[in-house]
């Protein structure tokens, strides 16, 4: 209960779980980020937020090591990863301690809903077939989907494929879950059951750094609002006083566009 | 009794092909050809016998020098397409050397090159491995072509998806990866296949008797050339229809399977 109102009032008590330091990455001599801070505690649930090309994306994707930043220090429940420091190793061990959920699902399309959870545990885990498929089913329960165990991706709408792919990343036990805009390839009506799957997560205490569209969701379910702007944290802080008394005239703007956008997808 | 569209469409279709047979028959009739020859032979070509020395020959021969062939062709093909997208500037090195060689040169040339070539070094190989050597050799150049193809066409988000779950390059490679691209492989896999059966012939050369080797060398003999000839092409057709009912049957297969 403490810690619940701790976190509430944006601050990071116990040392933070994920702390990135001055992470630059470029594409192509362009720059996306230049000198990213995160700090983010165990439990907490985070919203990056920005416009698209803003690079929530590559930060998500840095942090997991799907992507090699050029400069920086990543740090992640007693692993750090630099940009010097990214041997196959420790990305290895990264990524096993952080999930990655992904717009586009990403499942396995030759393996089913169950199949697809197993393959990692024993591949990476060791885990034996038994084991892998007590606690895929257990993970695809947690989501509502275990009566899908044997289906093929193919014959799932969006939203369960989505549900499935966040079964998948819990799967791995994961300490931080990174969710890189898991609504949006999604139609609209099918975007509900996927946030409220998320909202369950951060209920259960999980942490997540999430980048989304969705505004309304992200000052719902997050403590922390990290606003990206032109490959910097422009501005960051608790969800709703940053909602509610946005500081600099870029958040303004962003959260202009976004209800407006929203109000003209309503009509 | 009324036909369903595609039943008619079918029948539409036979009717072409039986034409066009008959005209090929035409043709071939106006050679006065006399195919009693052939009859005493037929079997030898078929390989359901062995002949003098106690070996396979005929048709026989032909489809286990392919399938053997086939077979070592793809480990090849597989090997040399994971050289070509390796980081390792010998496994690229290696690949591309080896694809550049057997698919820049004639067939012909590689067969003689390892029958009368290898000999010079001091092992003498026997002719049936050396023919199905040639052959994988060749075929895996080019099938490490299409298997590349296949793999670079899997989506990349696959590749994350499973980097981002820790699995290790080769876990990925093959849990995920190659039996995704294994489906798009196969069509052209079975198209090299059935060239390859009717490449195989080229190994004749080596003294195998294969359908060819009996084909000209009875013709020859009986100064029948054209009806052996022939019997030989229709034996190679059969057999190529057979490769493409078991590719069309592996297709089904993995449709109903993935989708």
């Amino acid at each position: 209960m403490a810690e619940r109102a701790l976190r509430h009032n944006g601050q990071t008590a116990a040392p933070a779980l994920v702390e990135a330091r001055g992470i630059h990455k470029g594409y192509e001599g362009h720059p996306v980020l230049h000198g990213i801070d995160l700090k983010v505690g165990a439990g907490e649930v985070v919203a990056l937020i920005g416009r698209s090309g803003s690079g929530k994306s590559s930060l998500l994707r840095i942090l997991n090591g799907l992507v090699s930043m050029d400069a920086g220090q990543i740090d992640i429940d007693g692993l750090r990863l630099t940009a010097q420091d990214n041997a196959a190793r420790t990305l290895r061990q990264l990524r096993s301690t952080v999930g990655m959920v992904f717009q586009k699902f990403n499942l396995f399309p030759h393996l089913t809903a169950g199949h697809n959870l197993m393959l990692a545990p024993q591949s990476v885990l060791g885990l034996g077939r038994e084991e892998a498929r007590v606690r895929a089913l257990a993970m695809l329960e947690r989501v509502g989907m275990a009566d899908k165990f044997n289906a093929y991706p193919r014959h799932l709408s969006g939203g369960q494929q989505q549900r499935v792919a966040i079964a998948r990343a819990l799967a791995m036990s994961p300490k931080v879950l990174l969710c890189d805009e898991i609504t949006s390839a999604l139609d609209p009506e099918l975007t509900g059951e996927v946030l409220d799957t998320v909202r369950q997560l951060a209920a259960d205490g999980m942490t997540l750094i999430m980048a989304t569209h969705e505004m309304a969701f992200a000052r719902e379910v997050s403590d922390q609002l990290v606003f990206l702007h032109e490959g910097k944290v422009h501005e960051s802080g608790a969800a709703e006083a940053l909602f509610s008394d946005p500081q600099t005239a870029e958040l303004r703007n962003f959260i202009g566009a976004m209800d407006r956008g929203r109000a003209a997808r309503e009509r | 009794m009324l036909m369903s569209p595609q039943g008619f469409f079918r029948l539409r279709v036979l009717l072409v092909w039986a034409s066009l047979l008959l005209a090929f028959a035409a043709f071939v009739a106006g050679f006065e050809l006399d195919f009693s020859v052939v009859r005493e032979r037929f079997p030898n070509l078929l390989g359901l016998r062995l002949n003098p020395d106690g070996a396979l020959q005929g048709a026989a021969l032909s489809v286990l020098v392919s399938f053997a062939a086939m077979a070592v062709a793809i480990v090849l093909g597989l090997a040399a397409a994971l050289g070509k997208l390796s980081r390792s500037a010998i496994a690229y090195g290696l690949a591309t050397f080896y694809n550049s060689f057997f698919r820049g040169t004639p067939l012909l040339v590689q067969i003689l090159l390892i029958y009368l070539g290898l000999p010079q070094l001091g092992p003498v190989p026997a002719a049936i491995p050396a023919g199905i050597a040639a052959l994988a050799l060749c075929y895996g150049a080019y099938l490490s072509e299409i298997f590349r193809a296949a793999i670079v066409g899997v989506d990349p988000g696959q590749w994350e998806a499973a980097q981002a779950l820790g699995m290790s390059q080769g876990a990925t490679m093959l849990r995920v990866i190659l039996p995704q691209a294994f489906k798009s492989a196969v069509p052209p896999t079975g198209a090299m296949f059935i060239s390859l059966l009717k490449d195989s012939s080229l190994v004749s050369v080596m003294g195998l008797w294969e359908i060819m080797f009996l084909a000209q060398s009875y013709g020859r003999s009986s100064y029948r050339y054209i009806e052996l000839l022939l019997t030989a092409a229709v034996i190679y057709w059969v057999l190529s229809i057979g490769l493409e009912f078991l590719q069309a049957w592996l297709e089904q297969r993995l449709r109903a399977r993935h989708g």
